[in-house]
């Protein structure tokens, strides 16, 4: 039963939870989208912890609106676009806080703790430092640019598939696309000279 | 295209970006939440079940300012009237003077006009100065036009002469338009029977002679 499954696509899992409610349909989908989208939303954010919380979210939604999912559109991008729409959202509410975390600080002799970075990825060892440059570099993008160019050229999704996912006409897409580039060459020149 | 071999090295770069991966506990962390979630849903929804539908919020707030609104527009319709119902108020301490219209008359005939406006001036004077000595009496002009005036009055019972000569007293009926009677004047009025006259006749008499004798005492 769970060789048959495997071998399903993702719209045919789906599918399948829809009409039996198989668990087992949504663990397969949960294996195959958790580290694509973790990639993503972490390379959007530049925050482990709020990534992961943004993805399981993300398979809470598809668990439970299974049934607004209609076979028109692929799988992967109803669950790019539930995972961008969160991401985003993340982003702008850490966006407040860390504003009003500033206007707070040094009030009332208020302590802030350093957490514990030793396992997370964006601060491993000396191979992940030029990832770790590039990932500052692209929190540097603005976020519209910053999207696209994650989807293209990281998770690497056709303009087709970009657009369905912002809702954006392709021909806007690539240009944002270029911005973006541009932008994000013009950063790390300075980095790769050194 | 030409964009993608413009930004090659880039694009390379971001291409050998090492995979961030989910945490290993993300499934049973993922099953977990699922749980509390669904739970959280069925008690929300009996909740839910005993307020009023959310959807339906707008249309009562709406209903309530329309009903508001009603009835303050009701309430101020009633103390102010709509000014072009109103009927004008009548001012009689204004005098207005109509515009003489001036006409081209011819030569000739202006010294014919003259003489017949001064005629009217010297009837007019000399109406004033009867008057002035009580000679005119009832067959003063005034009274005719006064007569005039009457039939225009809503009470037909004024035509009594008498009754005319009393409003004569305060002003001319002419030069306001309206004539006042004694019936519509505040007064109380009696109307002594035959019986009681006949009794004040005897009082007057009674009275006279005291008053008589008196002076003679």
């Amino acid at each position: 039963m769970d060789k048959n499954l495997s071998a399903l696509t993702d719209e045919e899992l789906i599918a399948e939870l829809q009409q039996t409610n198989n668990e087992r349909a949504f663990e397969i989908l949960v294996q195959r989208f958790k580290n694509p989208l973790t990639n993503y939303v972490f390379r959007f954010l530049g925050d482990y912890d709020a990534c992961t919380d943004v993805v399981q979210e993300t398979m809470i939604k598809v668990y439970r609106y299974k049934d607004n999912y209609s076979s028109i559109a692929k799988f992967s991008t109803w669950i790019y676009t539930i995972a961008g729409n969160l991401a985003r959202t993340e982003y702008r509410r850490r966006k407040r806080r860390s504003f009003l975390s500033i206007n707070d600080y040094g009030e009332d002799g208020k302590s802030f703790d350093i957490p514990d970075e030793s396992y997370r990825p964006d601060v491993m060892t000396d191979s992940g430092i030029k990832d770790k440059l590039i990932q500052d570099a692209l929190l540097k993008v603005k976020e519209v640019f910053r999207e696209v160019v994650i989807l293209r050229d990281i998770q690497g999704l056709s303009y087709e598939e970009i657009s369905e996912i912002t809702g954006l006409n392709e021909g806007t897409v690539k240009s944002r696309i270029n911005r973006g580039r541009a932008k994000l060459q013009e950063l790390l020149k300075d980095i790769y000279k050194e | 295209m030409n964009d993608e071999k413009k930004y090659t090295d880039l694009i390379k770069r971001l291409k050998k970006l090492q995979q961030v991966k989910a945490p290993p506990n993300f499934e049973t962390n993922l099953k977990r939440k699922i749980n509390e979630g669904t739970f959280e849903e069925k008690s929300k929804r009996s909740i839910k079940d005993f307020l009023i539908p959310s959807r339906l919020i707008p249309s009562f707030g709406l209903a309530a300012v329309v009903v508001v609104v009603f009835l303050l527009v009701n309430t101020t319709s009633e103390e102010a009237e709509n000014p072009f119902m109103i009927e004008p108020k009548v001012r009689e301490d204004i005098i207005t003077v109509e515009e003489v219209n001036l006409l081209k008359v011819p030569d000739g005939s202006r010294s014919t006009i003259i003489d017949d406006a001064n005629e009217k001036n010297n009837e007019d004077r000399r109406n004033k100065e009867l008057r002035k000595e009580g000679m005119y009496g009832d067959n003063l002009p005034e009274n005719n036009i006064i007569a005039e005036s009457e039939s225009f009055l809503p009470d037909s019972t004024l035509t009594d002469k008498d009754e005319i000569e009393a409003t004569d007293d305060y002003s001319s009926p002419s030069a306001t338009g309206l004539a006042i009677k004694r019936s519509g004047l505040n007064f109380r009025q009696i109307n002594p029977t035959d019986a009681e006259q006949k009794e004040i006749m005897k009082l007057k008499r009674k009275i006279q002679i005291r008053s008589k004798k008196t002076d003679i005492e």
